[in-house]
């Protein structure tokens, strides 16, 4: 499948953004429902983005976007809205490695906070890491990440990579034992 | 064209002659993974649910997985006891026989002292604080930050990753007998920041390294992951060598870097610069010297978790607590990092000093770090040793977590302010 997404964009502000922070994070919140989650989703960035959010939509952030300790809270709100893409100036380790697992698409666009705004229309191409402003008519290119992490996302995450790369070899796939992702 | 440590750890692992910092590998000769469980989550049940994702209903390699079960120590409800007897069945029927739930201690440094992870080596933990075994000269991977799922290790006892750049720290010269490897990290990465080491791993060197003690090079691994890095490593060398004969009575291979490596960046220190320093809330990477928080009343003080709790930790504890009385308004907990530890303290005469001043002496455990043990009540002022400071993480959002070396720690204990131990020792405040 194709990486290409088109969406209203949710820009959240500033560097090294803490995804626990930004979600009111708190040890047990996981268990709650998926839908009571998703209010909570980036709230303590402003209380209007859980109520904004909706399918489709394309997070868009800033420096070191998801930095510090993040647990699952902010991917299983974005799955519950609809959300699959994130664009960032940068994209923090851990986040990163959360995205592609919880089959987000991730790209790094340095310079894209100051190209969108909150609720523009964008267009972001994963492979060539080029984000179009339909809103505002701009074009902005940043760097995508390696192919290895592209051919993962494409499959749908590492989990759905790894399972294909595994059916492929006949003596360690358990078919029956597979529950897909 | 010379290799660096893990340049060479990473080929080996892979087969290879050698390797250069972009390419792609697969490491087939690794240890793990190693999983562990916490309130609420087990580690083996994790394993078997992402398992049966990829389609496999067994480890490729059980011999080479490791369950630490340094969480839940002790178990503090019947819940907590039903929970780790669980995973131990599960484990069983996993046929993983490497299951450290016995006390043992905080599984990073056990599975040190239990021969698992040795100098050379490559293995893979779901958890980037497991870069503590860096200190010992061996190559911790998670997947890394472009690189594959720890499952992966499980699977098919293989995993791939993108070979990392390394990023040089030299430091040179003596460390104040008060400055730990706490200060010296909490001081690289104010100046770094939290987005200094995407896709690269730290190399520790220098004198000040050369002369570091065993522990103090784990702790100094440890908690790099915050910098954004896929890990960290120091050389394995006659000091290396030494402690494995001392400790464990085993023999273990010298890893050093080629004179002619090459590194992504070389940040070069001075020790005898370094002074106590201390991380402030809510962020990690924000630390200051500790003589600027001389205002901050403190109520609880924590000497443990696998950023602390070491021998040399408790020996300085100790050395300034000696004859002192902590505050009366401040709880101190002492959690030795492992039961090793614990007993080699206690023959010291360590412990009873800790215990005369006021100190709370408990099991080995990383339910300290996370507030199942001593929470923080709204308005605490916790000062850690502990790896995290994010507020929530001990318990209620409104305390403050500071981190700190255990001689700041301790001499903050005795005035009830967070107090450089060098000024305390001077006699003023």
């Amino acid at each position: 499948m194709g990486m290409k997404f088109k969406g209203t964009a949710i820009v959240i502000q500033g560097d090294h953004v803490n995804l626990d922070r930004a979600m009111s994070w708190y040890s047990g919140m996981e268990s709650l429902p998926s839908k009571e989650i998703a209010t909570k989703f980036m709230v303590n960035i402003s209380p209007d983005i859980p109520k904004r959010a909706k399918k489709n939509d394309i997070v868009v952030g800033g420096n070191d976007f998801g930095c510090g300790k993040g647990h699952f809270s902010f991917w299983i709100a974005i799955k519950e809205i609809g959300i699959k893409c994130i664009v960032a100036e940068s994209c923090s380790t851990q986040m990163l490695q959360n995205g592609v697992t919880y089959q987000a698409y991730l790209v790094e666009v340095p310079g894209i906070l100051a190209a969108v705004e909150m609720g523009d229309e964008i267009e972001v191409d994963i492979e060539s890491a080029e984000v179009k402003n339909i809103t505002r008519n701009t074009v902005i290119k940043g760097q995508p990440f390696p192919p290895f992490l592209l051919e993962v996302m494409k499959s749908g995450g590492h989990l759905e990579y790894l399972r294909k790369k595994i059916a492929g070899r006949e003596d360690t796939f358990d078919e029956e034992y597979c529950k897909g992702v | 064209m010379g290799q660096t440590i893990a340049e060479k750890i990473i080929a080996r692992a892979a087969g290879k002659e050698a390797v250069v910092p972009g390419e792609y590998v697969v490491l087939k000769n690794i240890v793990g993974p190693i999983v562990y469980s916490w309130k609420g989550f087990s580690g083996t049940k994790h394993l078997e649910s992402l398992s049966s994702a990829v389609g496999v209903k067994k480890a490729a390699k059980p011999e080479k997985c490791i369950i630490n079960g340094d969480h839940l120590q002790p178990p503090l409800s019947i819940d907590e006891v039903l929970q780790s007897k669980a995973v131990r069945k599960q484990a069983e029927e996993m046929g993983i026989k490497k299951v450290y739930d016995h006390g043992e201690g905080i599984g990073h440094m056990v599975n040190i002292e239990k021969g698992d992870i040795l100098p050379g080596t490559a293995f893979v933990s779901f958890d980037p604080q497991a870069s503590f075994a860096g200190g010992i000269g061996a190559f911790y991977t998670g997947g890394g930050r472009f690189g594959s799922h720890f499952i992966e290790a499980y699977a098919l006892g293989e995993i791939t990753i993108c070979v990392p750049g390394t990023i040089k720290v030299e430091i040179n010269g003596s460390l104040h007998r008060n400055i730990t490897s706490r200060d010296i990290w909490f001081k690289v990465f104010a100046d770094l920041g939290p987005s200094a080491a995407y896709g690269m791993i730290f190399e520790f060197s220098g004198s000040t390294i050369d002369k570091m003690d065993m522990e103090q090079r784990m702790v100094l691994c440890g908690n790099t992951a915050f910098a954004g890095s896929d890990g960290a490593i120091i050389q394995s060398d006659e000091a290396t060598q030494k402690w494995f004969k001392d400790w464990l009575d085993m023999d273990v291979d010298i890893v050093k870097s080629d004179a002619d490596a090459s590194y992504s960046k070389v940040y070069k220190y001075q020790a005898e610069d370094f002074v106590s320093m201390v991380t402030y809330p809510p962020d990690m990477f924000t630390a200051k010297p500790a003589s600027e928080f001389r205002n901050v009343k403190i109520s609880q003080c924590v000497i443990g978790t696998c950023a602390g709790g070491t021998l040399n930790d408790l020996r300085i504890a100790a050395s300034i607590l000696k004859g002192q009385k902590i505050h009366k308004d401040i709880r101190y907990i002492v959690s030795p990092i492992t039961q090793r530890v614990f007993v080699q303290a206690s023959n010291e005469g360590l412990l009873s000093v800790l215990a005369e001043a006021g100190a709370q002496i408990i099991t080995p455990t990383c339910d300290i770090c996370m507030g199942a043990i001593a929470p923080l009540a709204p308005g605490d002022v916790s000062l850690s040793q502990q790896t995290l400071n994010v507020p929530g993480r001990s318990g209620s959002h409104e305390a403050d977590i500071y981190l700190a070396s255990s001689a700041t720690i301790a001499a903050s204990a005795i005035t009830g302010y967070i107090t450089d131990p060098n000024i305390f020792e001077n006699g003023s405040h």
